[in-house]
């Protein structure tokens, strides 16, 4: 099989689904005859994390994803790569940058963009038929555990994993960001999960980290 | 009891975990993108009215009028095929589309892109109109302290920019002979072409300021009654629209704009700002310092309580009034009192005692 992530020349990689399309602009690469589009690790948290050594993000391709907090759609293009045979529910809350989202998607029949709140789950929950193994969430909010927690547990699949991007500064900016990941790490324990990693994303992104929580 | 649970494709009454009655949506993205809109915008579907005969349970707020909503959403996995996944795909970007284009349709977007370009306009003019004293300084620099008013040097450089001409602008410019170099025409008229620039940006920024003032009044007329058009359209930028700025509590409004040393302060325990965007009221940039803070205050409460009744009342101005009446009696009171003198005076006010660190949240 064609490994759909590829690391090599210290860069990361992802298979183009969509052959000679860049989304933004990335290198393309041709390897044993399949394109691949570079996968930088500065843009994207969850490329950072698998640089800085990150094991839980394995898909094998046929997953349906939850995506919170899609942005402008960098990562969830590489996200959609990867899973290829399988969906990407792309949620973003900002009408700007979901422009942008929405262009991509067009070009990519397995992403769904969904211009909703996060943090109100009603809205986007009639776009999906089955809980999903993978919840992913990029928001810089206050609340950003709170609003991850009550996703898990809505939309996450038993044994499902969650990847949630957590940036310090927007929690707390005084406190020291360690401090915050911790108090992070105890919300979703509360909340009956279990974190299985802690991954920092320095230098990549400052003060950011991935925690990968698993559902009971 | 059954619950009544909407996907993208279609209604489906479940009973136990079993499907017991559907309504599929038609198999076609345009009815299914319909269907979605309605949904989001918080109607009840044609669908769900029909499946809803024996008022199911329903675990959306949205369909609280057809059954037994007990406030607790739930997520349900039917045991059902789901459609072809392309029908879905091309559903969201309709949906998409819709709701982008009426997201920036609305007012307030205008209004914020409308200030920001004032504001990088007016930044931009300044810049220029320093170059360009600077630039012709070199050829007559005694008519700069003349001159100093920034329209009125551009216009006239830009109409002519001869030494002779400006003397009789301005009459007052010393006599004799000039200190300064001798421009070839060449050079003069690169200067005269650079300054009538300048006076074109000036007539647009002219422009541009009335029509953010008549986007605000149109948008939030209460609140550009209380604090003016501009200011207003401004504090609409900040916030993001005007229903952002609405939901602020009071104390963010108050500093709206002095985020850099908001943040230093809570980081270094530095003092913290007094007011931000609010400083270009008149009523606190005329004011004694030590009286600043107060009255930024109480003009933050009033501007946010006309903001709420733009966005979540009727229209009109009907409030504006008495939201003024209100600011005026609170303000009065605080222009009458008298500086604190128990303690050393700095600013022509007292001395703050030292900035406390701010007490650490309690989780």
């Amino acid at each position: 099989m064609i490994p759909p992530v590829l690391h090599q020349g210290g860069r990361w990689h992802t298979l183009n689904l969509v052959p000679g399309q860049r989304v933004y602009r990335e290198r393309l690469r041709r390897v044993q005859g399949q394109e691949y589009r570079e996968w930088s690790v500065r843009r994207s948290k969850l490329a950072a994390y698998l640089e800085r050594g990150g094991r839980q993000f394995h898909p094998r391709g046929d997953e349906r994803i939850l995506y919170l907090g899609a942005a402008s759609g960098t990562t969830v293009s590489h996200v959609s790569d990867i899973v290829a045979r399988g969906r990407v529910y792309a949620v973003e809350f900002s009408p700007r940058p979901f422009r942008d989202l929405l262009h991509m998607a067009s070009q990519r029949p397995n992403v769904v963009p969904i211009l909703s709140d996060a943090s109100a789950p009603d809205a986007f929950a009639p776009y999906l038929l089955h809980r999903v193994p993978i919840v992913y969430q990029d928001i810089a909010q206050r609340n950003q555990a709170q609003i991850f927690g009550a996703n898990a547990k809505r939309f996450l699949g038993q044994k499902g994993l969650g990847f949630l991007a957590v940036k310090a500064r927007s929690i707390n900016v005084a406190r020291a960001p360690r401090e915050t990941y911790e108090l992070v790490r105890r919300d979703l324990k509360a909340q009956g999960l279990e974190v299985r990693e802690t991954i920092e994303l320095d230098p990549f992104e400052r003060d950011h980290a991935m925690i990968v929580a698993q559902a009971a | 009891m059954p619950v009544l649970v909407t996907k993208w494709f279609g209604v489906f009454l479940v009973e136990k975990g079993r499907v017991e009655r559907e309504s599929r949506f038609p198999a076609d993205a345009r009815a299914i993108a319909d269907r979605l809109l309605k949904v989001r915008r918080g109607d009840v579907l044609e669908e769900e009215r029909q499946l809803a005969d024996a008022r199911p349970e329903v675990v959306e707020a949205r369909l609280r009028g057809l059954g037994d909503y007990q406030g607790k959403p739930r997520f349900f996995d039917l045991d059902i095929e789901e459609p072809d996944g392309k029908l879905l795909h091309e559903a969201s970007i309709l949906v998409g589309r819709d709701e982008s284009r009426s997201a920036s349709a609305e007012r307030d977007r205008f209004v914020g892109q409308s200030v920001r370009a004032l504001d990088e306009l007016t930044k931009t003019f300044n810049t220029l109109v320093e170059r360009v004293r600077e630039w012709y300084g070199l050829h007559f620099p005694e008519a700069l302290s003349q001159l100093t008013d920034p329209e009125a040097f551009v216009d006239q450089l830009a109409k002519d920019a001869s030494r002779e001409a400006l003397r009789r602008r301005a009459p007052k410019i010393a006599g004799g002979e000039s200190i300064g170099v001798d421009f070839s025409a060449p050079q003069l008229e690169a200067i005269q072409g650079f300054a009538g620039a300048l006076a074109a940006l000036h007539a647009e920024r002219g422009r541009l300021e009335k029509l953010v003032a008549a986007e605000a009044a149109s948008v939030a007329p209460t609140l550009s009654k209380v604090v003016g058009d501009l200011l207003a359209a401004k504090l609409i930028e900040r916030a993001g629209s005007l229903e952002r700025l609405a939901h602020l509590p009071s104390s963010t409004v108050q500093t709206l704009g002095a985020e850099t040393s908001l943040f230093q302060h809570i980081k270094e325990h530095t003092k913290p700002p007094k007011h931000g965007l609010l400083f270009q009221h008149g009523l606190i940039n005329t004011a004694p310092k030590w009286q600043r803070g107060r009255l930024s205050r109480v003009l933050a409460a009033n501007a946010l309580l006309a903001a709420r009744i733009d966005h979540f009342g009727e229209g009109g101005v009907t409030r504006a009034e008495a939201i003024l009446a209100r600011l005026e009696a609170q303000a009065k009171r605080i222009k009458s009192s008298k500086p604190r003198t128990d303690r050393p005076r700095r600013n022509g006010g007292p001395a703050l005692r030292r900035a406390q660190p701010p007490r650490r949240a309690v989780r």
